[in-house]
């Protein structure tokens, strides 16, 4: 608890942060002011814009006023309550800078004190986005036809309470142990199923069942809920948790997460996309008696070391299964998508292939690092990556394969299944592309002048969204036009395949010379 | 200031799964005492001093001051143990003497008293002269005793350090010990990991050698 004392203290310790040398001047905050009234005009207005159109397009917008959206509504609710549990031990609630945590957070005061306000910025930029993702869905459905005004309403203040339940247990993922957290979020995570499949108990019950409830009642013909609403009010009161999970934080824990994320802040500044998504990786706290065979030809080696050292990353592992499971039958549904719907799906399976992919692309990775003249490894630096390769090909194909025979279960045609190995070679091709890379040419920060300022990060931005860019558009695109004329688009892919197999063929000689 | 009568190690030992950090180790060092934790590399000395400042649980045995469990979440033992283990996170914003002022407002020394109490230490370490220096102006050497200045300039009743010789030449080393030195003669409980010899005979009343693990 606070005294008089404590809070003299703080207001002290800002006049003294006030009054330190090279403080940005006024002109320095009126500058980002304008800065940022031109980022929300020219460039969030019209995205926020096109995404309300397009969400109201009869395709979209038949799955958002369908009489049981409720239940989906429900259940991304409660996905996004077991997130913001578990991604308390990667990024907290309140990870203020290293020097703060050190210091201020490291003094004899609470830190129910020292960490409020880095809480309450967090909490606040949670609320913006919470009433802006509601905003826009809303915003759809009184485009598209007759929507309630009262219970509108009532979901946009509803979303801002529940982004307050979000942000508690965010802070708890980041306060308590493990062992408490995940447990807590895989009843979560079966509550959404539960929503999904129409139980009522979990709309009665839950914060996340409140919001669809609120959701529910948007339909003009349906009554309003106010008690959705009031219970879903009274839900913030959580936050009177927030001092014991503040004072529980330790130290340590919070330096390790406040170093990391500056230094992924530094790297993305810099444009080290790939270094920033390095830090984020954890290294290994389990597995050390694992016995790894280097048995058989150097192939055979090297997938027995690149499946030992991934059983050291269970709960990575575990999720990205899950996703290459998910991508493959995604990639599949892209045939009975209809209008706009079969793009999303498409780069969606395609993205998260991609993404998935690289959690088994520990060894490829470090194959890479290790190319040059002078290389660690006795073999050419095309064997090592090709057999390091081969672990997230199986992975792709296997993975995705079960996804994929899921959805021809479910109706989708048998050919969805060849196509599907066809885009993990290509996905697996593209990401030993992209480790290939090697450091962005210097070239790429010269400045482009324009009559609207200098352009270069445009460049840099390409250099390093590369392999997004050549997924999305060549196997998602590919993915919609297989849904119509299936021959061509597996040539096209094929063909791209050659492509992006010579492109890392070229860069990975390059590096090795 | 009220100093602490004592602060216990009682087998207190650290590990991951199997793998050895500490071994055992039980010790008691009392107020007005210096202790020197020796040892060759990786034998544990600075996971010890991390758990004596309740930085880190022990997989073995406990920490004590005064009897109770130390750990660094009760702001009783962050109020008492000031611990210097590696360089901590300087502001690149900030000047020298503005860091050491910061942290005295932190522990309630307000307004002049804050000044006072930065210019004291600065002066003790004699780093006066880099009050205005931002912490990438300062040289290695430089940069040890303003990370120094930081566990001393705020109140404490345990001093806990890591190699406080570190980037030192002989005549800082000397200086340094003998600031350490007067903080144990005012009664301070002082803790050094140490590999220079000379430090561990200016400051330890006794030494605990940890085995190597």
């Amino acid at each position: 608890m606070s005294t008089s004392t404590d809070r003299q203290i703080l207001a002290h310790v800002r006049l003294v942060t006030a009054s330190r040398a090279g403080l940005p001047t006024a002109s320095d905050a009126v500058y980002t002011v304008y800065v940022a009234v031109l980022i929300v005009a020219i460039v969030a207005v019209p995205v926020v814009r096109s995404i309300v159109l397009g969400l109201a397009s009869p395709e979209i917008l038949s799955t958002i006023v369908a009489p049981d959206s409720y239940r989906g509504v429900g259940a991304i609710a409660a996905v996004l309550a077991a997130c913001a549990l578990l991604i308390g031990r990667t990024r907290g609630l309140a990870v203020p800078s290293p020097f703060l945590i050190e210091f201020l957070a490291g003094s004899h005061l609470a830190r129910s004190d020292t960490l409020r306000r880095p809480i309450l910025f967090s909490v606040t930029v949670l609320a913006l986005a919470a009433v802006t993702v509601s905003g826009i869905v809303v915003g759809a459905r009184f485009l598209g036809g007759p929507t309630a005004a009262i219970p509108a309403a009532l979901i946009l203040l509803g979303s801002i309470a529940y982004s307050g339940v979000l942000a508690v247990l965010w802070l708890m993922g980041q306060s308590c142990p493990r062992p408490t957290t995940i447990p807590l979020a895989i009843v979560i995570l079966g509550s959404a199923v539960a929503a999904a499949a129409g139980a009522d108990i979990v709309m009665l019950a839950s914060p996340w069942g409140w919001l669809a409830l609120l959701w529910a009642s948007l339909d003009p013909a349906a009554p309003v809920l106010w008690w959705p609403a009031l219970t879903l009010a009274l839900s913030p009161l959580v936050f009177l948790a927030a001092p014991a999970l503040l004072n529980n934080l330790r130290s340590p824990e919070l330096m390790a997460q406040a170093r990391r994320w500056q230094s992924i802040g530094t790297l993305v500044q810099t444009g080290d996309i790939a270094g920033a998504s390095g830090a984020l990786r954890t290294p290994p706290a389990r597995g050390r008696r694992y016995r790894i065979s280097f048995t058989g030809p150097l192939p055979i080696a090297i997938l027995q070391r690149d499946i030992g050292t991934a059983r050291r990353f269970p709960v990575r592992i575990t999720f990205g299964s899950l996703a290459l499971v998910v991508a493959g039958w995604l990639n599949a549904q892209t045939d009975s998508a209809q209008g706009g719907l079969d793009w999303v799906v498409a780069l969606a399976g395609v993205l998260l292939a991609y993404l998935a992919a690289g959690v088994w692309c520990d060894g490829l990775r470090n194959a890479n690092e290790n190319v040059g003249p002078s290389s660690l490894y006795g073999r050419s630096a095309l064997t090592m990556i090709g057999s390091h390769a081969l672990l997230p090909g199986l992975a792709c194909l296997l993975l995705g394969s079960i996804g994929t025979i899921a959805a021809v279960a479910g109706g989708a045609a048998i050919g969805v299944l060849p196509w599907w190995m066809l885009v993990s070679v290509f996905i697996v091709l593209v990401r030993i592309l992209d480790c290939a890379k090697g450091p962005m040419p210097i070239g790429l920060l010269l400045p482009i002048v324009t009559p609207v300022g200098d352009v270069s990060i445009l460049n840099v931005i390409a250099w390093q969204a590369d392999a997004l860019i050549i997924v999305l558009a060549t196997a998602g695109g590919l993915s919609v036009l297989f849904s119509t004329a299936g021959p061509e688009a597996a040539v096209w892919l094929t063909a791209g395949i050659g492509i992006v197999a010579a492109l890392a063929g070229r860069r990975i000689r390059a590096l090795g010379a | 200031m009220g100093f602490v009568s004592s602060l216990e190690a009682r087998d207190v030992s650290a590990s991951i799964d199997s793998e050895v950090l500490l071994a055992p180790v039980s010790f008691t060092v009392s107020s007005g005492e210096a202790l020197a934790v020796q040892g060759r590399n990786g034998s544990g000395k600075t996971t010890l001093l991390r758990i004596l400042s309740g930085q880190l649980r022990p997989t073995g045995g406990q920490a004590f001051i005064d009897g109770e469990s130390v750990d660094e979440r009760r702001r009783a033992v962050r109020r008492t143990i000031s611990a210097r283990i590696g360089l901590p996170a300087f502001a690149r914003e900030l000047t020298a003497h503005e860091h050491l002022r910061f942290i005295a407002t932190t522990w309630g020394r307000l307004g002049s008293a804050a000044t006072d109490a930065a210019d004291a230490t600065m002066v003790a370490l004699a780093i006066s002269h880099l009050r205005n220096r931002f912490v990438n102006e300062l040289s290695s050497g430089q940069t040890q005793l303003l990370s120094l200045a930081t566990a001393l300039v705020r109140p404490f009743d345990v001093l806990i350090l890591d190699e406080p010789e570190q980037r030192l030449d002989a005549t800082r080393r000397a200086l340094v010990s003998s600031v350490i030195r007067a903080e144990i003669d005012r009664g301070a409980t002082v803790v050094i990991a140490s590999h220079s010899a000379d430090m561990v005979e200016a400051i330890a009343d006794r030494s605990v050698s940890l085995a190597e693990s």
